[in-house]
């Protein structure tokens, strides 16, 4: 039997004894609860699939202006205002080349900066902090193999009072509670597997579950798709209702999906979706697409159709009264 | 003297009147008619692929009709241009942006893209290899993806 792991490879040799049997480490770590990383050491290889199914890239890098990797400045646009993403190279002066493994741990689970100031949620670190230490080890080694660029990072541009990065303080007090991501007992590994790349390391929920009106993803209607998306366009329900969501797709219909781009209708995705089947879901390895198929085909289905309902076949010919009847 | 072949001649005349015959139907026709014109062939283009991905995925095993498929995008490839005359942007919904007008030669640059992605998907569909089908199927998807990016809207 294989067992589950969440980076669903397998340990390099002495992994976990590496991990587990540090118990002068363990020692120090508790006394502050912060310590969980000191006993991961970060692959850099292993980092890769991390950096790929969570998609790091495509948001950190200004495609639209020929940025370079993860040096930053892409504009994204919110109902908040426009952010530039920061400069994540191991660039020490204009990167983060000089965190330490502690203040990159905290940034994606906790979402606080190494000053403790407080992230806002457009960076999607309310689900990455389900992340296990080993990845977000990984993780910061694969980063920092990476070129560092120099590149000063542009402020970002917001309305007030979004503006004032403290009402992140009570915002994060209030609806922020990192919970790492554990996998459940009654469901086998496989689905497990694409519970952690769906919700935690591909965050599909930031654009595909709806928000309410602090910003915050409504639980109930996880998945169930959403009118306003981040980029202000549909963004669909990939629950498995057969009406309006995703029920009459097989598993291969939505790895086919992943890898090419291409929906069962011989349409493409494009937008924030073509991004991420460009960036992540294409170069995923097929049991990962297949854990993630399975994974949403398990979900609970929720009726909720967004935008115009999908068409049968039926075909509009246009024209006056003369429409054939077929 | 020059001699144009009998039919060369043949095909120069009937590109020529094919020509004259689009730019009445584009001039001539409702707008909002052209854009559910063009949406339905757009759709044909959508449900060959989806026939071909059935058969390149192994979901059905019609490897043999693959090649029709294959053969009736290409034959179409070639027709997109003439779908899109100016001022048909109004009177239906529709997803095209006014870049298709504004930056015609990109438009035109995308459709020649497309078009020239269509022999290696018929040798590939000709080849009966799966992968092989898989592959240049992807390829097309990058060209209708090239395109749809730049000026299709998003959802
Ligand atoms: C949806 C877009 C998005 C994605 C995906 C994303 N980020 Fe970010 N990230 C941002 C934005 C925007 C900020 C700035 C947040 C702020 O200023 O509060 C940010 C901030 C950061 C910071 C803090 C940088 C600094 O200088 O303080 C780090 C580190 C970071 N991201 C790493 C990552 C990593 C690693 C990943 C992938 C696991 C990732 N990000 C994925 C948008 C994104
Ligand atoms: C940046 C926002 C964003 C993220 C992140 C995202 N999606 Fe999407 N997704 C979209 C949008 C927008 C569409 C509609 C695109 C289109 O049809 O052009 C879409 C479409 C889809 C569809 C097709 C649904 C249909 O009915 O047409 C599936 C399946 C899907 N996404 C799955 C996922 C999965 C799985 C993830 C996480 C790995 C994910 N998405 C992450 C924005 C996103
Ligand atoms: C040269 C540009 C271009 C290429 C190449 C292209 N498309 Fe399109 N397509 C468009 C535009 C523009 C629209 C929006 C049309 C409108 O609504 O006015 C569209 C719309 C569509 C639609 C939606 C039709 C509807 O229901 O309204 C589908 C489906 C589609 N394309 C499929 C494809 C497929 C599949 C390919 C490749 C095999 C492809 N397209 C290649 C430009 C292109």
């Amino acid at each position: 039997m294989t067992t589950w792991t969440p980076a669903g490879r397998k340990r390099p040799a002495g992994g976990p004894a590496r991990r587990f049997a540090a118990p002068a480490v363990l020692a120090l770590c508790g006394l502050s609860s912060a310590c969980g990383s000191a006993w991961a050491q970060g692959d850099a290889e292993a980092g890769e699939a991390v950096f790929i199914a969570a998609n790091c890239q495509s948001c950190h890098t200004d495609y639209a202006n020929d940025g370079a990797l993860l040096a930053g400045g892409r504009a994204l646009k919110t109902p908040f205002g426009t952010f530039y993403s920061p400069n994540i190279t191991p660039d020490p002066k204009t990167g983060i080349g000089n965190w330490s493994d502690e203040d990159f741990r905290r940034a994606l689970i906790h979402g606080r900066a190494p000053d403790g100031a407080r992230y806002y949620p457009v960076f999607p670190y309310t689900s990455y902090s389900g992340m296990t230490d080993q990845d977000v080890a990984d993780l910061k080694a694969y980063i920092f193999s990476l070129p560092p660029v120099e590149k000063a990072n542009r402020p970002h541009d917001l309305k007030w009072p979004f503006s004032w990065r403290w009402v992140m303080a009570p915002w994060q007090w209030l609806f922020f509670h990192p919970e790492r991501f554990a996998p459940d007992p009654e469901r086998d590994d496989l689905v497990n597997r694409g519970a952690y790349l769906v919700d935690t390391l591909g965050h599909c929920g930031e654009c595909h579950t709806p928000r309410n009106r602090f910003g915050v993803l409504k639980d109930d209607m996880h998945l169930a798709g959403q009118e306003e998306g981040p980029e202000g366009g549909i963004v669909p329900n990939i629950t498995p209702d057969p009406e309006t969501g995703i029920g009459n797709w097989s598993d291969n219909d939505i790895t086919w999906l992943l890898i090419t781009g291409f929906l069962p209708d011989g349409d493409n995705v494009q937008g924030g979706m073509g991004e991420v089947v460009e960036h992540s879901t294409s170069r995923l390895t097929d049991t990962d697409r297949q854990a993630i198929a399975a994974y949403l085909n398990s979900l609970p289905p929720i009726v909720h159709q967004v935008g115009p309902p999908r068409e049968t076949g039926d075909t509009d010919t246009g024209g006056g009264g003369d429409e054939f009847d077929y | 003297m020059f001699v144009l072949g009998r039919r060369t001649a043949g095909a120069v005349i009937a590109g020529a009147v094919m020509m004259a015959g689009l730019s009445v139907a584009g001039a001539a026709d409702e707008p909002a008619n052209i854009i559910k014109y063009r949406q339905n062939v757009m759709k044909a283009n959508g449900g060959h692929i989806s026939a071909i991905a059935a058969i390149a995925k192994g979901d059905v095993s019609f490897m043999d009709q693959a090649e029709d498929h294959a053969r009736a995008m290409a034959a179409t490839a070639g027709d997109i241009l003439p779908l899109f005359p100016e001022g048909s942007d109004t009177g239906a919904d529709h997803r095209s942006l006014p870049a298709i007008w504004t930056d015609w030669a990109g438009f035109e640059k995308a459709a020649k893209a497309y078009e020239d992605a269509m022999p290696a998907l018929v040798e590939a569909a000709a080849s009966g290899d799966r992968a092989a089908l898989g592959g240049a199927l992807r390829d097309v998807g990058q060209a209708c993806k090239g395109c749809h990016d730049d000026f299709r809207e998003d959802k």
